[in-house]
């Protein structure tokens, strides 16, 4: 029958029984009873449709129902009007015969149950004998869809009547209400065997709609278990003896998959978590490893393990009354845990499949987790049987992965859950990369939630053993596979692709480097340890070594600037100890210089630079010369021919710029300078070696303006102004002869330059040098001098005003030029404002021709 | 006799589940609060007789529902009739206060109540004595941007209660009769059960929301 055929049918019903109805009311307020009753009869005879889905029988039933209230409520009304009169009134019992005499049996037993339980309501009825002899006729409609909602309308009806007030009344009720579920239960498993098995499926669909009907009834258990008083009465017993064996024979009994399932999931929804607690041994060993051997028992236990969670949490939220308390230590001395094994064990001799075993295995996690927050030994057990039962061929990794995955996020202790011998185990034998990967990211995120990561060498073992994946993991990506798909960044002068993902991870590493030990006061064992994971882990890649060897190296810097401030006094043996650790720093750094100088050998400079730096403070000047001299090496060996950075390559450079865009020599030797004029502690002639050095290198370069720029830059090295530190009595090193040497050396090369307005640029810049070294005191670079400079400069600024015959404001040669005017005048003012504070004398600003 | 019959007022509460609707609607009737929760399976309604302040009596027949879709499985033919919907939602659960606006929708395409414009809703946030912190941040807001939204908005009558604690429950189910009383005057008016299906819906403004806000 299709579709908008049973609607019809629908509407024709539900429109007949509007009239009827309507026509009963009509009678009703005439007082013409017996005719009301034929209307009644009347629309309930629809009930008696065949056609109809349950859902749709459902909306008969909700007409029926409110008509039905409806002559309840009149009838009521007229019994307490006649009772008033008299009180021996046999209105409600000759009703109650009466409507038996209706022809048909569903119409006949529906207005029976609607009299019936409104006599109940009079209080002034034989309760039990009704009730017993309701349901006893409601055995008369074994059609199931028929029969279970005249069932329900009974237990709906008389749910607020149900007598519970002596211990004989509630047993009677829960007879009567048991009685009724296990009527229900039949009805409604017998329905699958109706009818063609072609129909088989639809059948199915039908008992699913129809399945709230049974649960219904152990809805009014749980409620009436409830609410019956008595002294000697506990609920939890009550249950445990009298109705739970009861329901769980039911269950067992029918062997019916969707009923198994659905009362199942019922009762563990309806009843109390005490009553669980008290019956969970029946549950598990005696219902559920009854059930038909098909049935999938992971969301049952699921379902279970998940309310005693949310109870729990529950629990720990109110941890008030003392009420709480009691229940509490029932359920640890219950250890959940164990009598979910036990469980579990003899499941495990029956033929339950894997995806059946991942799961409940995962609940159980769930729940140690829950209830035994530091009780490793349950995972233990887990991870133990699914490595020792299950062989590697059988193992679907997905499914298993979740295993590893949920205490990971769930555990306070990274490390103890990594302890447990059989997590390794496990792990061991996951061997898709890809899951592989997913926990170590599941780990190292767990470790970065951590403000410090508290572990020895063991620790660090076990830990990093489960990252190496990700340090192993290549950055290099197949570009034509991976293009379009994920977003890279583009390294190495763009020559190689990386994903974000991966640099992130090897950030996060980072981090987590970061985090070992960081609060500890044993600082010689810190450095230990982060090297032990650079030596063990780290370099097992050495494509990577470029994103983790920094923040290795500042570490362990960072660690013995602070070792070394705090024992500053101290010298002999320590200092070796200190200075043998600037060693193995070194030997790091030589590492990630070995592997990574084509493209980070600035990178790799600036490191060196901060140890010269750290070593210049800690007064090991050894130390400090031998790492400027790797500077050099460096700079030799791959800057300075135009190695070790990729970037510059291709931008315009201008050459009037003293600031960026220069060549990576010019700013290598800048770095170095700005290093090298903040050492104070080398002995005089290593000092001066480096500083020549240096020099020399300036000299050297390509550009003229990167020459002339080097080596007046250099003049600072030869001119200590200052002691950087206030208690520190060391002599200045000063060489006025050598700060001359560099300015007339930057003159000259200022000359020589083809370009007269780099070459103007250049001597004012050279001007302002001279001043600040006047200024600073040293003699040769005097007044003469300057005066002969600033000749110079207007001698120039002339020549080249005469070529400008037109002042043309949008020819750029003639800007530029005007910015150097301005430059020079700004220059001037300056002196003529030094000059005002007294720090410079006779220095002549006005052109004296 | 028939003549002073009370009137039967039909409300439904809605919302996710877990938000505390049997236990809004136990509070209510039989001033019981249990801790243990037990879902609710299909729908079953309490009766509650009152006296409005016109000293009106009405039966409030409240219906609670499954908020678990698993256990509603014989439809919602139950909307039918309904003369006032209470939505809830828990006021430590964002996601049950989103979900208000497609309870209320579900209703309405169930229930097909022949003035959807002006159907009585009232929205009820239980659950108010847990601490502070618990709750969802900046409710007030928020709950202001759902109810205020002009768009399909929510604009009606808001409770803040404790089931638990017997907070607002009361007041909040006597503007729900109230309410009720006045859609079902209106339902009368509009003409009796038998002639529902051949009457055109005859849209009648309500005096806005006396109710307000009880909070």
């Amino acid at each position: 029958m299709n579709k908008n055929d049973s609607k019809s049918i629908l509407q024709g019903c539900l429109s007949n029984i509007n009239h009827q109805s309507h026509l009963m009311k009509q009678c009703l307020n005439d007082s013409n009873l017996l005719q009301a009753l034929k209307h009644c009869s009347n629309f309930l005879n629809e009930l008696r449709i065949n056609q109809l889905s349950p859902k749709q029988y459902y909306e008969l039933y909700i007409a029926v129902f409110d008509s039905l209230d409806y002559l309840c409520n009149h009838l009521l009304a007229s019994y307490k009007a006649k009772h008033k009169k008299n009180t021996e009134t046999p209105f409600l019992t000759d009703l109650y015969e009466l409507v038996q005499y209706s022809g048909n049996i569903v119409p006949r037993l529906y207005m029976l149950i609607a009299v019936g339980t409104t006599f109940i309501s009079t209080n002034n009825a034989p309760t039990e004998a009704i009730m017993k002899d309701m349901i006893e006729m409601c055995r008369g409609v074994q059609n199931p869809i028929r029969g279970l909602f005249l069932r329900y309308y009974l237990s709906q009806r008389i749910k607020d009547l149900l007598p519970i007030g002596t211990k004989h009344e509630f047993d009677e009720t829960v007879t009567f209400l048991i009685n009724n579920f296990i009527e229900m239960n039949k009805l409604w498993v017998r329905l699958q065997h109706q009818g063609h098995s072609s129909e088989r499926e639809l059948r199915y669909q039908e008992r699913k709609e129809l399945k709230i009907l049974v649960g219904s009834n152990l809805v009014r258990l749980s409620q009436i278990i409830d609410d019956f008083t008595d002294d000697e009465y506990s609920p939890e017993s009550y249950y445990k003896d009298h109705v739970f064996p009861i329901i769980i024979e039911q269950v067992i009994q029918c062997k019916d998959h969707l009923a198994q399932t659905y009362l199942i999931d019922v009762i563990i929804q309806i009843f109390p978590d005490n009553f669980h607690f008290i019956t969970l041994n029946m549950l598990l060993n005696n219902l559920f490893l009854n059930l038909n051997p098909t049935l999938n028992k992971s969301e049952l236990i699921s379902t279970l393990i998940e309310r005693f969670i949310n109870y729990h949490q529950q629990q720990q939220d109110e941890e008030n009354g003392e009420e709480n308390e009691k229940e509490e230590e029932m359920f640890t001395s219950l250890r959940l845990f164990d009598e979910f094994w036990g469980f579990y064990e003899k499941l495990t001799t029956m033929n339950v499949p894997l995806e059946e075993h991942s799961s409940i295995l995962q609940s159980f996690i769930r729940l140690s987790l829950v209830f035994e927050r530091d009780n490793y030994e349950n995972l233990n057990k887990i991870y133990k049987f699914v490595t020792e039962n299950f062989s590697s061929e059988e193992i679907d990794e997905k499914i298993w992965l979740n295993l590893l995955i949920t205490p990971i996020q769930n555990f306070d202790s990274i490390s103890s859950l990594l302890k447990l011998s059989f997590f390794n185990e496990f792990y061991n034998r996951i061997s898709n990369q890809l899951y592989q990967k997913q926990i170590s990211l599941e780990i190292l995120n767990k470790l970065l939630d951590q403000d410090e990561i508290v572990c020895d060498v063991k620790e660090i073992d076990i830990i990093f053993k489960f990252l190496l994946i990700l340090i192993k993991e290549s950055n290099e990506l197949n570009v034509s596979k991976q293009m379009g798909i994920v977003k890279t960044v583009k390294i190495e002068n763009g020559e190689k692709l990386v994903t974000n993902e991966f640099l992130i991870n090897q950030s996060n590493i980072c981090k987590v480097l970061g985090k070992i030990n960081k609060n500890s006061i044993d600082l010689f064992e810190k450095i230990s340890n982060i090297t032990y994971v650079r030596k063990k882990f780290l370099n097992k890649n050495l494509a990577s070594i470029v994103y983790t060897y920094p923040t290795v190296i500042q570490l362990i810097l960072d660690i013995l600037k602070t070792i070394g401030l705090i024992n500053l006094t101290k010298s002999g043996k320590f200092t070796n100890k200190l200075i043998n650790q600037f060693k193995n720093l070194s030997i790091i750094i030589d590492e990630l210089y070995e592997h990574h100088q084509v493209f980070n050998s600035q990178l790799v400079l600036n490191l060196y630079l901060n140890c010269t730096m750290v070593a210049d403070q800690l007064n090991l000047p050894t130390i400090t010369f031998e790492f400027f001299n790797k500077c050099f090496i460096v700079y030799e060996e791959t800057l300075m021919v135009g190695q070790g950075q990729g970037s510059v390559h291709g931008r315009g450079i201008n050459p009037q710029d003293s600031m960026n865009h220069n060549s990576i020599q010019y700013q290598s030797i800048l770095l170095i300078l700005n290093k090298l004029n903040f050492t104070r502690n080398l002995p005089r002639e290593d000092y001066q070696s480096l500083i020549t050095k240096l020099t020399l290198y300036g000299s050297k370069l390509l550009k003229k303006q990167d020459q002339c720029r080097s080596i007046y830059n250099c003049g600072h090295l030869f001119w200590w102004t200052e002691t950087l530190e206030t208690n520190q009595t060391i002599e200045l090193f000063k060489d006025d002869k050598r700060v001359l040497e560099c300015l007339q050396k930057s003159l000259r090369v200022a000359d020589s330059c083809i370009d007269p307005y780099l070459s103007l640029k250049l001597f004012i810049e050279i001007l302002n040098k001279c001043l600040v070294f006047n200024i600073h005191g040293n003699t040769l670079v005097n007044d003469n001098y300057i005066n002969g400079l600033i000749e110079l400069i207007y001698n120039n600024i002339e020549n080249l005003n005469n070529d400008y015959d037109l002042k043309d404001t949008e020819d750029q040669e003639y800007r530029l030029f005007k910015s150097l005017e301005e430059y020079f005048s700004r220059t001037l003012q300056y002196i003529e404002m030094q000059k005002e504070e007294e720090r410079l004398e006779d220095i002549v600003t006005k052109l004296t021709v | 006799m028939s003549g002073r019959k009370k009137t039967l007022l039909k409300v439904i509460i809605l919302g996710d589940s877990g938000v505390g609707k049997t236990s809004l609607m136990q509070q209510f009737v039989n001033n019981k609060f249990s801790h243990q929760y037990k879902a609710t399976i299909g729908a079953d309604f309490l009766t509650k007789d009152i006296t409005l302040d016109n000293n009106k009596q009405v039966t409030l027949q409240i219906w609670d529902t499954a908020g678990q879709e698993r256990f509603q499985s014989l439809g919602v033919a139950f909307y039918r009739g309904a003369d006032c919907c209470v939505l809830c939602y828990d006021v430590t659960n964002e996601k049950s206060l989103n979900n208000l606006a497609s309870w209320k929708d579900e209703f309405l395409v169930q229930s097909n109540v022949s003035n959807p414009q002006d159907f009585p809703f009232i929205i009820i946030g239980n659950k108010i004595d847990v601490d502070e912190n618990k709750k969802i941040p900046s409710l007030q807001k928020k709950l202001a941007n759902i109810t205020n939204n002009q768009l399909g908005g929510l604009n009606y009558p808001v409770f803040e209660t404790s089931a638990k604690d017997a907070i607002n429950v009361e007041a909040a189910f006597e503007v729900v009769a109230k309410m009720a009383l006045q859609q079902e005057e209106l339902n009368d008016a509009n003409g009796n059960d038998v002639s529902d299906d051949y009457n055109d819906a005859i849209n009648i403004h309500l005096e806005g929301d006396s109710a307000g806000c009880g909070c």
